[in-house]
């Protein structure tokens, strides 16, 4: 009791006169937020902690997915007959595959900084047109969904689109990227609409499953759309640089299984990593790898 | 809410201990940086400027309590939103110790090691998905006095952590942590400056 009889009226006299105040005004500052209402900046606290053990056992809905990271050629043409080599070759390694994806605007390369829309308007692809369709048949005859991306011509404008394409070769769902980088807007892209129809998800295998593209995964809008309407698989077509964290923070996000498909190799200035993967809902990677071009096979088992 | 008032209430709690307590020296404070984090920034600022906020979010306080004249103990808790999506909570428990106590009149005696353990709640508010981490942590720091007022600057290094979820069929897991990006940098300390307020006998005019 003697202690609390010093101490006490120290604390009081002391805190009342400089602290409190200050205390106060601190505690109002740090319940606000003024950050821009749709950007989600990711920092490097989403990707502190430790892999978790995700238990898929009882699971109901299967799908076996390839995740691939190509090195992109400048020529299109090129690009194209290899995205249908590799195509056959996962199929013919893994001949239970059901879905593949690859990276974002993987027809050529992301940016080609001399002339960055003129050749962006060279490699744009209609949907359909005349690649489209020509990927098409390989996604026909394989019997696989088949999901890349592309620079879309679409009434003389360009979107940063994913495509997902059907077992019977049919275009079954378009997604065009809403958050453009600075390279994006450079290539002369246009955003695509913040409206249900350009909210992507489509159905398979029973597995509700959401197309977004690079960093479609740093909007608000678009994440809250779809962890809504309880997405179960993300099909994540991106070119990215960075290497490998120790876990996947898009798969905690959006509560969903992530298929990651990247591109790999130099670009002009750029090197892009090849960072590959897929990753369940507790975000541990559960096949990936990183620095080469190479595809990823896994069993998505969701509950 | 919950946690947050729960995390308050510790923190209360402890820094009445420390004014009940027969001690002569204490001190209060928090990180400024914390609420520099919720204001409108440029993206990379915004992306990696927490290291240097000690990864402190929002509204930050800190207490701690000299028991012996070299080695206090202290506690920390820190809560706010890292963007539109998730929110952590966070409390800080250690001890600081000054080696250099009887050097007497040289800047040495500021200098002090500390070991903490923390533990945060990561909440991502549209899933509803809590994802808490336990890690402990080692620190290193300096003491600037202005009088009854104070700066500490610290520097943090993760060493290991124990993450665990609500969300369902998933268990728990351990590693050493030495960085959240090891493939670029293998150990990636972070920094905190703490403006306290010193209490006690040693410190009144």
């Amino acid at each position: 009791m003697k202690t609390y009889n010093y101490i006490s009226p120290f604390f009081w006299r002391t805190m009342r006169r400089e602290g409190v105040l200050i205390l106060l005004l601190l505690i109002m500052l740090g319940g606000t937020s003024c950050q821009e209402e749709d950007l989600i900046v990711q920092s490097l606290y989403d990707v502190s902690g430790a892999r978790l053990i995700y238990e898929d056992s009882q699971a109901s809905k299967f799908i076996n997915v390839v995740a691939v990271s190509m090195q992109v050629s400048y020529d299109k043409d090129e690009n194209i007959d290899q995205l249908k080599r590799l195509c056959s070759r996962a199929v013919n390694e893994h001949p239970d595959t059901e879905l593949i994806l690859f990276g974002e605007s993987i027809l050529g390369w992301y940016i080609d900084e001399d002339e960055p829309e003129n050749y962006q308007e060279l490699i744009a692809e209609p949907i359909p047109g005349p690649a489209v369709d020509e990927i098409a048949l390989v996604a026909d005859s394989l019997n696989i969904y088949l999901a890349f991306g592309l620079t879309e011509k679409r009434n003389d404008t360009l979107f940063n689109s994913q495509i997902l394409l059907n077992p019977n070769g049919e275009v079954e769902a378009v997604h065009r990227k809403i958050n453009l980088t600075q390279d994006d807007l450079s290539n002369g892209i246009i955003a695509g609409p913040k409206t249900e129809d350009n909210v992507t998800l489509v159905t398979i295998n029973g597995i509700r499953t959401g197309l977004i593209v690079c960093a479609d995964v740093s909007g608000y809008w678009l994440t809250k759309q779809l962890v809504n309407k309880n997405v179960e698989l993300i099909l994540h077509s991106l070119a990215s640089e960075v290497p490998e964290f120790v876990f996947d923070p898009v798969a905690r996000q959006f509560n969903a299984w992530e298929v990651f498909a990247n591109r790999f190799g130099s670009e002009g200035k750029r090197n892009y990593s090849g960072l590959t993967y897929i990753a369940d809902p507790s975000g541990s990677i559960r096949s990936g790898a990183s620095k080469s071009a190479i595809y990823m096979y896994h069993r998505i088992a969701v509950r | 809410m919950k946690t947050k008032l729960i995390l308050i209430a510790i923190a209360l709690g402890y820094i009445s201990q420390v004014a009940a307590q027969d001690t002569k020296r204490f001190y209060v404070g928090t990180n400024p940086l914390s609420y520099g984090l919720t204001l409108p920034l440029q993206e990379d600022i915004k992306r990696y400027a927490p290291v240097l906020a000690g990864n402190e979010y929002g509204f930050s306080l800190a207490g701690a309590c000299y028991f012996h004249p070299q080695i206090a103990m202290e506690t920390r808790v820190a809560m706010g939103s890292l963007h539109q999506v998730a929110s952590v909570n966070q409390l800080h428990a250690g001890i600081i110790v000054h080696p250099f106590l009887k050097n007497k009149g040289s800047e040495l005696v500021r200098i002090y090691g500390g070991a903490f353990a923390k533990v945060w709640d990561y909440h991502n508010r549209l899933t509803d998905i809590h994802f808490y981490n336990l890690s402990p942590y080692a620190v290193i720091g300096y003491h600037c006095n202005f009088n009854n007022w104070m700066v500490d600057l610290r520097m943090n290094q993760t060493l290991a952590i124990v993450s665990w979820t609500n969300l369902e069929n998933t268990k728990q897991g351990a590693s050493a942590f030495f960085s959240p990006w090891p493939e670029l940098i293998k150990i990636l300390p972070t920094f905190t400056c703490t403006i306290g307020y010193r209490l006690g006998e040693r410190y009144s005019k």
